[in-house]
């Protein structure tokens, strides 16, 4: 007789794996059933009379605390500004998010939050929240055409910013005057319109962009800002974001120019951080890799669409539950059917790894030897699409790595997501520079990676 | 309203992996989850308190779960392992026949093995009697037996 209960539990266990936190708000489940409608109409007979009070005390010096308190970016962290985006909006969001290779998770709902128009153009700026992450969506109307280009950013990002706004793309070139460049010793392509927008917090008046040329004022509304300039000539760009508060309050955030010939962004914030290593771990590992463990999920149940070349064993994880950030390992290179590029077989014991982006995917790949020689980890960072302002650093530690921190130029520290021996997070470009810290099991430092940006 | 929020809080890992084995896809099994409590918080009214609030609540989840299912999509042709993926999905092991289980039993065993549910709560979830999950755990399992001894020959 064949003893099925055990098998039963193993399988299922095996099949679909628990998850180990909460990934969706109880916000959202009220907001599905009409409840927060509800209750926001109960609160608006409250509303009228705070107001009252508040605008009151704003004239006060307690004004500027209260406005902090129920102000900043609040909006953004309970939810989406703006009111939901008419359908055709919707649909063309859909279908861009169902060809991606990784797709926002959850259906996110797309919300309209602002339009400039210039030149006849029309540059709309859409939102939206997938798990813990918000993005911003900007789409132009003109005969140039630009395809949509998303940024997101995560709301314990929002949480931990102290700033009145947050940019999330800057200098984010539609059209162009002139001949295209061709070859690098042709003279640059000038484009036509750039763009620079981010979220801004509730009590922000005025947003003006510093560039090159002078500044000017961007369009606030529903908590974000779009900026659109015409640059005119070569080596024009923004620089930097300005912020009002109707405190008073003022913001400047730098902006990291990715484009040829421009120098790295020199915040000039401090290093901050433990810096000195106190244990040396040489030749880690990472075991349930060796022991090829189904950690994480199967490509297939990731539902990614990849082709080339076949590693026997590869798995997509997710370090942070609240993010949609997925990295894959493999034994193999993978490289996406987006690419198009033949794989390089480098023999069955590499240990490959690589961020899935909506674009592709594609691998880099050492031997577990070589990786962690000399170091519990190996780190990577950078940026993907034109103007990001949000960068994203990647990696994988070994065994002995049992957390890793964050700290900030700003002086804000923080714990980063840590899972199956990866990770990934975020960190908005003005707050560099950025130290990363990895420590064992015993609190003991055995990592520090100072990461300056470009 | 607050003990369905604390079940929310505390059981949606349990919630998720009993939709995701029903619907087949994680993220249509958290959306699942999410409507099946905003339905809940709907009509929360009408919960009379003859059994648990969680049974009541599992009820729900399961309801929503199997509107969620829907047909896998075809594989597309000339794509090794199909369409979502080079690895070949290893259909090896119980899983096959588990799903080829009927509903009903398919369920009772979500519950009895993700959410640890008891008989009665089991009972309650699917709308049928304690006497009736006994049995058909019991199918569930003989049928997998059977399953299984006809695999291993």
């Amino acid at each position: 007789m064949i003893e099925v209960e055990p098998l039963v539990r193993e399988e299922l266990a095996r099949r679909v794996p628990r998850m180990e936190s909460e990934p969706v708000p109880w916000q959202e489940v009220l907001r599905r059933s009409g409840e927060l409608s509800r209750r926001r109409r109960r609160r608006i007979a409250t509303g009228v009379v705070f107001a009252v009070v508040l605008g009151a005390l704003a004239t006060g010096p307690l004004g500027g605390a209260v406005v902090r308190v129920a102000g900043g970016f609040s909006d953004w962290l309970f939810g989406t500004p703006g009111k939901q985006a008419s359908r055709q909006a919707q649909r063309m969001f859909e279908a861009a998010n169902n060809r991606s290779l990784s797709p926002f998770p959850g259906h996110p709902r797309l919300h309209e939050l602002l339009h400039v128009t210039l030149d006849e153009r029309r540059f709309s700026l859409y939102g939206f929240e997938t798990r813990q992450v918000v993005c911003l969506r900007v789409a132009v109307r003109a005969p140039e055409g630009a395809g949509p280009q998303a940024a997101c950013v995560s709301r314990a990002d929002l949480r931990r910013s102290g700033d009145l706004v947050l940019p999330v793309k800057a200098n984010l070139s539609v059209g162009q005057l002139g001949r295209m460049q061709t070859t690098p010793t042709e003279p640059r392509t000038i484009p036509k319109y750039l763009l620079t927008f981010g979220i801004a917090a509730a009590e922000v008046t005025r947003v003006t962009v510093e560039s090159d040329d002078g500044t000017s004022a961007a369009v606030v509304r529903n908590r974000a800002f779009l900026h659109v300039f015409r640059p005119g000539r070569r080596g024009n760009w923004a620089r930097r974001v300005l912020a009002r508060a109707a405190d008073g309050r003022k913001t400047a955030v730098p902006i990291s120019v990715q484009a040829s010939g421009q120098a790295p962004l020199h915040t000039g914030l401090p290093v901050r951080g433990p810096s000195r290593v106190e244990r040396t771990v040489r030749n880690g590992t990472i075991r349930w890799f060796v022991r090829r463990e189904q950690r994480g999920l199967s490509v297939a149940e990731a539902r990614l669409r990849i082709s080339h070349c076949c590693p026997s064993f590869a798995r997509v994880l997710e370090p942070d539950p609240q993010d949609f950030l997925r990295l894959v390992v493999a034994n193999r290179s993978i490289i996406s059917r987006a690419f198009q590029v033949a794989a390089v077989p480098k023999g069955e014991h590499q240990l490959c790894f690589g961020q899935v982006t909506h674009g592709g995917v594609a691998t880099g790949c050492r031997t577990i030897e070589e990786r962690f020689r000399d170091r519990p980890w190996d780190l990577s960072w950078g940026f993907s699409g034109g103007g990001q302002q949000i960068w994203l650093v990647d990696g994988l530690v070994s065994d002995d790595v049992t957390r890793i921190e964050v700290f900030l130029g700003t002086g804000v520290h923080w714990q980063a997501p840590l899972r199956d021996n990866a990770t990934i997070f975020r960190i908005p470009r003005a707050k560099f520079p950025a130290r990363v810290v990895a420590y064992d099991r015993d609190g003991r430092v055995i990592g520090v990676q100072t990461i300056r940006g470009g | 309203m607050k003990e369905i929020e604390s079940l929310y809080r505390s059981r949606f890992p349990h919630f998720v992996q009993v939709a995701t084995a029903i619907v087949g896809d994680p993220d249509l099994a958290v959306e699942a989850v999410q409507d099946a409590f905003a339905g809940v918080v709907r009509s929360r009214r009408t919960f009379r308190g003859e059994g648990s609030m969680e049974a009541w609540i599992w009820r729900a989840v399961v309801n929503a779960s199997y509107r969620a299912r829907r047909v896998p999509e075809a594989t597309a042709a000339g794509e090794p392992g199909g369409a979502n993926g080079y690895e070949r999905v290893e259909e090896v092991g119980l899983w096959p026949h588990i799903a080829l289980l009927p509903d009903r039993q398919r369920a009772a065993l979500f519950l009895r093995y993700y959410a640890d549910l008891d008989y009665r709560s089991i009972a309650e979830a699917l709308g049928i009697e304690v006497g009736t999950v006994s049995a058909t755990l019991s199918a569930a399992h003989t049928s997998l037996r059977r399953s299984l001894g006809k695999a291993r020959r």
